[in-house]
């Protein structure tokens, strides 16, 4: 009984370590995509710093927890919020347009691959504030936002 | 030899120390963990507040005025502008100056707001942009940039003639070629605030006779990008 039980608990953990494994190298593809898909939108209002700085900051986060703490699941709450980031640049780097809001549901689709629900919050979060604030800004007349 | 006694000694090493010493080692471990971690969520934070800072350092610096250049002569409202060319003989309508540079992201940001102007006024208003880049453009490039047909002078001395200093930067001219407006399209950037369209706003004073209009300084104090080069 003992034994199945462990034979259970083993095999729950293979899949487990299976799927952050494999999750975690279409993440590389992915973040490195999202940085590359900043560079071609900084093309149209030239807007290489937030490009550079603010995608290149992304990354540093990402794979600055991730290697600093390997054991620990931070790295990919941190990925979460990261894919949130890169929704705001791309909205900014293309002055509001509307099709950049997509890019919070690709984000949302991508965390899918890890099989946690929780690694939506960080996501949710980033978008509802940064969309209430702006929103609250523009609402109350505030120019140029 | 004293068996009990060293038996007494290993039970208690076997009971108190080892077990003490496992726990030490643990917790010694554990703490290591909690230092790396909050040093990671202060690293965290800075990065993400660095990425703000970011974002507000590009908002700001689109909200400088551009540099008055060293040898630069205000020109006056009011004021006969001399023009050259095809223009000079024209006095059929109010003249448009629209001053653009195709390597000023600010240029580029009123694009879409220079062809709504066209649209309301082109009947009314000779509409003319002039290329402001020391870069080659034929003006069939400049067109495509629009998608209009309006016509093209790559003749920088007219900015200099009407003080301009900054792209993007427009100049109403009545029909006798005086100076009626020389400034900002917008507040806004992306020229999407109504209240502040100044050259919309100064093209519907011309064409209501209204002599002269006052603008605040947020209309005729230069914003964008410097000349030729914009590299401020």
């Amino acid at each position: 009984m003992n034994s199945e039980l462990n034979l259970n608990s083993n095999l729950a953990l293979s899949f487990q370590s299976e799927i952050k494994i494999r999750s975690d190298k279409l993440m590389n593809y992915f973040l490195i995509g999202f940085f590359l898909v900043g560079m071609i939108f900084a093309l149209f209002y030239d807007t290489w710093l937030i490009a550079f700085g603010v995608g290149g900051l992304s990354l540093l986060a990402y794979y600055s927890v991730k290697i600093a703490l390997p054991d620990s699941t931070l790295y990919q709450y941190v990925l979460s919020a990261v894919l949130a980031i890169f929704m705001a640049q791309f909205i900014y780097q293309m002055h509001g347009l509307f099709e950049m809001h997509f890019f919070a549901f690709i984000g949302s689709a991508i965390l899918i691959t890890y099989q946690k629900w929780k690694l939506q919050i960080p996501l949710a979060l980033v978008v509802v504030v940064h969309h209430a604030s702006l929103g609250y800004l523009q609402n109350i007349g505030v120019p140029n936002v | 030899m004293h068996w009990p006694r060293v038996s007494m000694i290993f039970y208690i090493w076997l009971s108190v120390i080892k077990p003490l010493s496992v726990v030490t080692r643990i917790n010694v471990k554990q703490t290591e963990i909690e230092v790396k971690k909050s040093i990671v969520i202060i690293w965290l934070i800075l990065l993400f507040s660095a990425i703000g800072a970011l974002f507000w350092y590009n908002e700001w610096v689109y909200h400088l005025p551009t540099p008055i250049p060293k040898n630069y002569k205000p020109v006056d409202q009011g004021k006969l502008i001399k023009l050259s060319g095809a223009l000079e003989a024209d006095h059929s309508k109010p003249l448009f100056l629209h001053f653009f540079n195709p390597d000023c992201p600010c240029s580029r940001f009123n694009i879409s707001n220079f062809k709504l102007l066209v649209k309301q006024y082109g009947r009314q208003v000779k509409f003319v942009i002039i290329v402001m880049n020391n870069k080659f453009y034929t003006a069939k490039q400049i067109q495509d940039k629009f998608d209009l047909d309006v016509p093209v002078l790559f003749d920088a001395s007219i900015a200099v003639s009407c003080g301009v200093y900054s792209t993007p930067q427009a100049v109403l001219l009545d029909a006798g070629h005086k100076l009626y407006y020389r400034g900002n399209y917008n507040s806004s950037r992306y020229c999407t605030d109504e209240k502040t369209s100044f050259a919309k706003i100064a093209i519907a004073g011309l064409l209501n006779n209204h002599a002269r209009l006052v603008f605040n300084p947020l209309a005729l104090r230069a914003y964008g990008c410097s000349l030729p080069n914009c590299k401020r």
